[in-house]
């Protein structure tokens, strides 16, 4: 298992996993959203006559022949966004490598979206492996590039740059002892924005929060990867602090923990919401020393593998969903017991 | 933007409500927002341009109606096609040459949703050949030692250029803010100029 979302990096009790993406046009060509089919085709030609110079042990996938479960449960992994999934279109591809550490989107909303990925906090390395990938590619492509405006994207939000940089958060801790709200505050006023990665609305499960920065205009990729680093490091603090507090109360702290542990591990149908909330308390448990049954690669393995297409893919058939509640309490007896 | 319950502070919180099973959302400020949040209101998730691109572009032509230096450029981008109108409507330009044909507005926007209007972070490695390229191209006849002078005078040209759009720029923002629209309107006219140069 070396793919990177099953791995344990740099602050991995807060953090949980690190993307960059640059997002790239093509000279030549109308932005996606304007492009016909032919124009979409031409592009997708042109990034596969490149591949090969380019390295990485990058492999050219078309949507088209990535089968349904494949293609979400790479959703679920974050690979690949859900609106991208959708597009049933025959130009659509990605460029992915073995370890699955690189993903270029071809035809999203821009006709190249250039990701890597990485466990844990790396958002200094993963900025200049972004680079690195991009300074490759454009030796082999002109990019839509203005003097005045930097790269040229389809929306506006990503012009100049082009570059996102996204942080997943657990902040179990803070979200408990109602400091959330005040965080999101501070982190608008930073000029970044945080959402649940789980459902919508307000309403986050399992406590897991993306930060992102806004800007991309007028402030150049190391700014940008300097102030996410920032408030990265601010969060982790505050989440580390408010972990403490919760602590303090020793028993009813853990008792509610193992309550949760107890459930995950003897329920015999359980949901994929229900699970992320027990996971997101036994997650907790594991990184603060409290529930020494499992370790971090369990965790990892247990938040992977109990999401609903990686589960079919677990199992390699299609499942209903009152198949997969089932069968999901199977796998995480498996795997604690492994 | 400016709260919509006070009117007066910046709006930098979206709140959603729910009543009778009626989703009703309000951009607040943050005291309003601390205010509320004690009261019935339940916070939702924090501004995320790109899920409310429309309203922000839509609001934005709203207070356009003010700097009437602000010449309407042709509606359309003659490369794509696309109208301003489609893009307020999908928050998506037609083609890269949409920024140029919508500059104007464009820069208005960008101003509010990215704080500046001019790209500082690094450029494509073969853009300087591309401009070597050009160079070579108008003295296509010239010895090998006069094309390398020409580049280089025209390399530091663009670099003044530059510079000079930079403080223009920066000029145009400040008379602006301090509403002193006929010293903004001059100022404009001579960014113009320098970029049809
Ligand atoms: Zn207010
Ligand atoms: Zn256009």
């Amino acid at each position: 298992m070396s793919n990177w979302y099953l791995q344990n990096g740099k602050d991995s009790d807060v953090v949980i996993s690190t993307r960059v993406r640059l997002a790239r046009n093509l000279e030549g060509f109308p932005f996606e959203n304007e492009c016909n089919n032919e124009d979409k085709n031409n592009i997708l030609n042109k990034v596969e006559e490149i591949v090969p110079s380019l390295g990485y042990g990058l492999n050219l996938l078309k949507l088209k022949n990535i089968d349904p479960i494949s293609k979400m449960s790479l959703v679920e992994e974050h690979i690949i966004s859900p609106e991208f999934a959708k597009k049933d279109d025959k130009s659509t591809g990605i460029l992915l490598n073995k370890e699955e550490n690189i993903c270029i989107m071809i035809n999203e909303e821009d006709h190249l979206r250039i990701q890597t990925f990485s466990e844990g906090s790396a958002i200094e390395s993963l900025t200049n492996f972004a680079i690195e990938l991009d300074e490759k590619i454009e030796k082999k492509l002109s990019y839509a590039f203005s003097k005045k405006y930097g790269f040229l994207t389809a929306c506006p939000t990503n012009v100049g740059t082009g570059m996102r940089i996204s942080v997943m958060v657990h902040l179990p801790a803070l979200s408990e002892t109602g400091n959330l709200n005040k965080l999101f505050r501070i982190i608008n006023n930073f000029g970044m924005s945080i959402r649940g990665v789980y459902g919508e609305g307000s309403q986050s499960m399992g406590d897991m929060y993306q930060i992102s920065n806004n800007q991309t205009l007028g402030i150049n990729e190391q700014e940008i990867a300097k102030n996410m680093q920032a408030i990265t490091d601010k969060v982790i603090e505050q989440e580390r602090i408010a972990r403490k507090y919760l602590g303090k109360n020793k028993l009813r702290f853990e008792d509610k923990l193992y309550r949760s542990f107890g459930i995950l591990k003897n329920a015999r149908l359980l949901s994929s919401t229900e699970c992320i909330n027990l996971l997101s308390d036994v997650k907790l448990g594991t990184d603060m020393g409290i529930i020494r049954e499992l370790d971090d690669a369990k965790v990892k393995k247990l938040f992977l593998y109990t999401k609903p297409a990686n589960l079919q893919k677990y199992y390699g058939n299609e499942m209903t969903e009152s198949e997969r509640d089932s069968k999901r309490t199977e796998l995480i007896r498996q795997i604690i017991s492994n | 933007m400016l709260c919509q319950n006070c009117g007066k502070n910046e709006a930098n919180v979206k709140y959603t409500q729910i009543i009778n099973g009626e989703k009703k959302e309000m951009i607040l400020c943050e005291e309003c927002a601390n205010k509320k949040e004690i009261g019935d209101f339940t916070m939702s998730l924090p501004m995320n341009f790109s899920n409310f691109l429309g309203d922000f572009f839509d609001d934005y032509e709203d207070s356009l109606s003010l700097p009437s230096f602000v010449k309407q450029k042709s509606q359309k981008c003659e490369n794509c096609g696309q109208s301003y109108d489609e893009f307020v409507k999908t928050g998506l330009l037609g083609c890269p040459d949409c920024y140029d044909a919508f500059s104007d507005r464009l820069d208005q926007i960008l101003k509010n949703i990215q704080g500046h209007i001019m790209h500082t972070g690094r450029k494509p490695l073969n853009i300087d050949k591309k401009l070597e390229n050009v160079g070579e191209n108008s003295s296509l006849k010239n010895k090998e030692k006069n094309e390398t002078i020409e580049n280089a005078k025209i390399k530091t040209d663009i670099n003044n250029e530059e510079d000079e759009l930079k403080k223009l720029e920066n000029d145009l923002a400040k008379a602006i803010k301090e509403e002193r629209y006929e010293d903004a309107a001059v100022i404009r006219d001579n960014i113009k100029k320098l970029r049809k140069e």
